[in-house]
């Protein structure tokens, strides 16, 4: 049986399981999203990507539809939070959102607004869950051209799996005008002892004239040598007109975790949006992300970095569609591979008819430490308007040994040579992030990472 | 005991020989000039001298302070005191010059046993040598020899070698490419360092810097052998009249 036909069989069997401990603006979606699920597949696509969806889930994992609930110790629920960052913490603990009693943690917030759980939301507030949940990741969008389908049809799949057995998750709601100037923290924690996949659920809604920024970090539990934990995440993002968002996703999983990925991001007219993807240390991760500047003056800053060593596998699809006029994206990413890690970056611009003046660029650079290290770079930019400035490039290199010669000659030790200038490849990626203490707090992760000090799997680096 | 003895050494890079067969001994307080035709195997020395990877010995040993100085790793070689003014000083976009310097000076303290100096003592340093040679203070602040001018690059090598105060100093072709005044900054620059203890190999091909740094042994490196030794007086001959009589002497 595949497992597309096996996951549709669970949900028509526990429907009513998983309708009762969710919400109904949420269950609405369920039906619609199985067809789509039983239609579409999981598909890898024509790519070269490494993490195969369909593979991953063939797994037999176990899910937690009846909402038991998750034990968790205090000091598993980290103590502290990025200094001088925020004390706006919050949890998903798998897919559930745990409330925290401790005031001090949760700040205020504002009015009109929301940041919580998902299932709370979608029963508090239908009318605003019915105009944004599932209108990104829920429907096939109308690019004609073929290869951009084959991006589009790529993650569809696997968020109609998410959106069938969806329980639960985070919402950040900002309405019309509020200025959150202090950032959210989202701490996403996969904890099981035994194969276990989380149906992981993010909406974020920035109005009109709003500002947010909001840093989820993923991180994975050991409680057990052999239990493989899945992440299947499907976040959706809205910034509405002259609205500002910040939106960093920072990974430490380990290498007995997959993470399915699909951020959708839909821009409206003079908004700016600046997307941070850090994977630190990964186990097996595909990051799907789809962006849409879909009305004049919207502007869009994406970057991506990742340290990968061992056997980690990291693939980054992206895809950025160029819908309307005067519009900005700027793209980097960059990796750094060690041992037999592999990577792959699938970089799609799209620039349709008539969004003229577009300005668009595009730059991958890859680091290769080892021969056995894999890294696959497919930047494509196509362009239907007129008027614009796009460029786009891609390098898969190795240390230079020149600089590496130099610096030894002047009495640096090689492994320390190496890591300043692997510091200093990352330099660019990680100075594009607009939070100050994060950038400072990323910096010293990624040194602690190259010097192999990174605990991989117990705790928030972050918060510590 | 001499400071560093070569001999008979014999290297090649992607195969081809380069170095075939030089014998030279420095004893401590010594200034060498190296002198020879472009391609001669000059910088091809110092590769070898600091322990380039990309070069390959084949035969023949140098000892250096009574040691092997072949099995040592360039960084050893550094903390040992010797010292590369590269003829192209290399670009590190990204590594800023304090980081640079801050990482080369306490990994040599390290090696001697003494503690990494303090933030503000090595800014102090910084500032003490780099008035030495007169670099600009943005220059130090920027990433190593990104988007340095030829002449800044050089005066950037005198600067991390004042830093570094080598016991041997391998200064290869740090004049060309220097205005008047600079050539004279780096001059002193290297005079300062001079000791009893101390010794220099200066590669050029020109008078004015052996005029300022006055070497009391002169070298004629041609085709990857040394064929000429002399005093100052052998320079002075090469600046009047070229290599020539040497080849010819060579029955060439
Ligand atoms: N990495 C290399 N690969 C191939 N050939 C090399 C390499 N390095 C040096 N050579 C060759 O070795 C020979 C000696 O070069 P070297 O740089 O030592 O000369 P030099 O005496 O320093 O000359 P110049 O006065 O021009 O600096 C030249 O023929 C050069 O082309
Ligand atoms: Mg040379």
């Amino acid at each position: 049986m595949s497992p597309e036909t096996q996951y549709i069989d669970l949900f028509h069997g526990q429907r009513a399981l998983i309708d009762e401990h969710s919400a109904p603006a949420l269950n609405a979606h369920r039906d619609r999203a199985a067809e789509v699920l039983a239609n579409v597949g999981l598909q890898r696509g024509k790519d070269a990507s490494h993490v195969d969806p369909a593979e991953v889930l063939a797994k037999d994992y176990s899910l937690n539809l009846a909402r038991y609930e998750v034990p968790t110790e205090r000091d598993d629920i980290f103590t502290c939070a990025v200094p001088e960052m925020s004390t706006n913490m919050h949890f998903l603990v798998n897919e559930q959102y745990v409330s925290l009693r401790d005031e001090n943690r949760v700040a205020a917030v504002p009015d009109g607004c929301y940041v919580g759980s998902l299932r709370e939301f979608a029963r508090q507030r239908p009318d605003v869950i019915g105009r944004y949940y599932n209108q990104l990741a829920g429907r096939r969008t109308d690019t004609g051209d073929v290869r951009s389908k084959q991006y589009e049809a790529c993650s569809l799949g696997e968020s109609a799996l998410n959106t069938m057995l969806c329980q639960d998750g985070f919402v950040l709601y900002v309405a019309a005008g509020v200025q959150m100037e202090r950032p959210v923290q989202l701490i996403n924690l996969l904890r099981a002892v035994e194969d276990f996949m989380a149906v992981q659920r993010l909406l974020v809604i920035v109005e009109d004239g709003a500002k947010a920024s909001l840093l989820v970090c993923d991180h994975a539990s050991r409680l057990n040598e052999e239990a493989h934990l899945l992440s299947l995440q499907t976040t959706e993002v809205f910034v509405g007109r002259g609205a500002t968002l910040d939106f960093y996703s920072l990974e430490e999983h380990h290498d007995l975790a997959t993470r399915l990925g699909q951020l959708y991001v839909r821009q409206q007219g003079a908004s700016n949006v600046a997307i941070g993807q850090y994977s630190l240390t990964v186990g097996q991760t595909r990051n799907r992300v789809h962006v849409e500047l879909v009305e004049p003056d919207a502007q869009l800053q994406l970057y991506g970095m990742a340290t990968l060593d061992a056997d980690q596998q990291l693939d980054n699809i992206t895809f950025i569609d160029h819908k309307a006029p005067n519009c900005s994206s700027n793209e980097l990413f960059k990796y750094v591979l060690d041992d037999r890690a592999k990577g792959s970056f699938l970089g799609r611009i799209l620039v349709r008819q008539g969004s003229d003046k577009t300005d668009a660029h595009q730059t991958d650079r890859n680091l290769c430490l080892t021969p056995e290290a894999r890294m696959v770079a497919r930047p494509e930019l196509e362009i239907y308007a007129d008027d614009v400035k796009c460029s786009h490039g891609a390098t898969v290199g190795q240390l230079d040994q020149q600089a590496l010669f130099y610096m030894r000659t002047r009495g640096i030790p090689e492994e320390e040579a190496r890591l300043l200038l692997m510091f200093a490849f990352m330099g660019d990626v990680i100075d594009g992030i607009r939070l100050e203490p994060l950038r400072d707090r990323l910096k010293h992760l990624v040194e602690k990472r190259f010097r192999g000090q990174l605990n991989h799997c117990k705790g928030c680096a972050v918060s510590r | 005991m001499s400071l560093l003895e070569i001999r008979n050494l014999h290297a090649s890079v992607a195969g081809k020989e380069i170095l075939r067969g030089i014998d030279l001994t420095i004893n401590p307080g010594e200034v060498h000039a190296v002198m020879g035709p472009n391609g001669a195997g000059k910088s091809t020395l110092s590769a070898i001298l600091t322990g380039n990877p990309q070069y390959e010995v084949t035969e023949g040993e140098i000892i250096y302070k009574g040691k092997d100085l072949l099995a040592m790793k360039p960084e050893q070689r550094a903390w040992e005191g010797i010292f590369l003014s590269f003829q192209y000083p290399v670009e590190i976009p990204g590594v800023s010059m304090v980081n640079f310097m801050r990482s080369a000076v306490n990994a040599q303290r390290e090696y001697r046993g003494e503690a990494a100096l303090s933030a503000t003592e090595f800014l102090k340093l910084m500032r003490e040598k780099r008035a030495v040679v007169q670099l600009d203070n943005k220059l130090a602040n920027r990433s190593v020899n990104e988007g340095f001018s030829g002449g800044e690059k050089k005066r950037n090598e005198i600067f991390q070698m004042a830093m570094l105060e080598p016991t041997l100093s391998i200064l290869d072709e740090t004049d060309s490419g220097l205005d008047v005044d600079a050539l004279r900054i780096v001059s002193d620059g290297v005079n300062r360092l001079k000791s009893a203890e101390r010794s220099s190999i200066v590669i050029t091909h020109y008078q004015k810097l052996l005029e300022y740094v006055q070497p009391q042994f002169v070298h004629i490196v041609y085709k990857g052998r040394i064929v000429k030794n002399g005093g100052p007086e052998l320079g002075d001959r090469i600046f009047a009249e070229g290599f020539d009589w040497i080849k010819q002497e060579l029955g060439e």
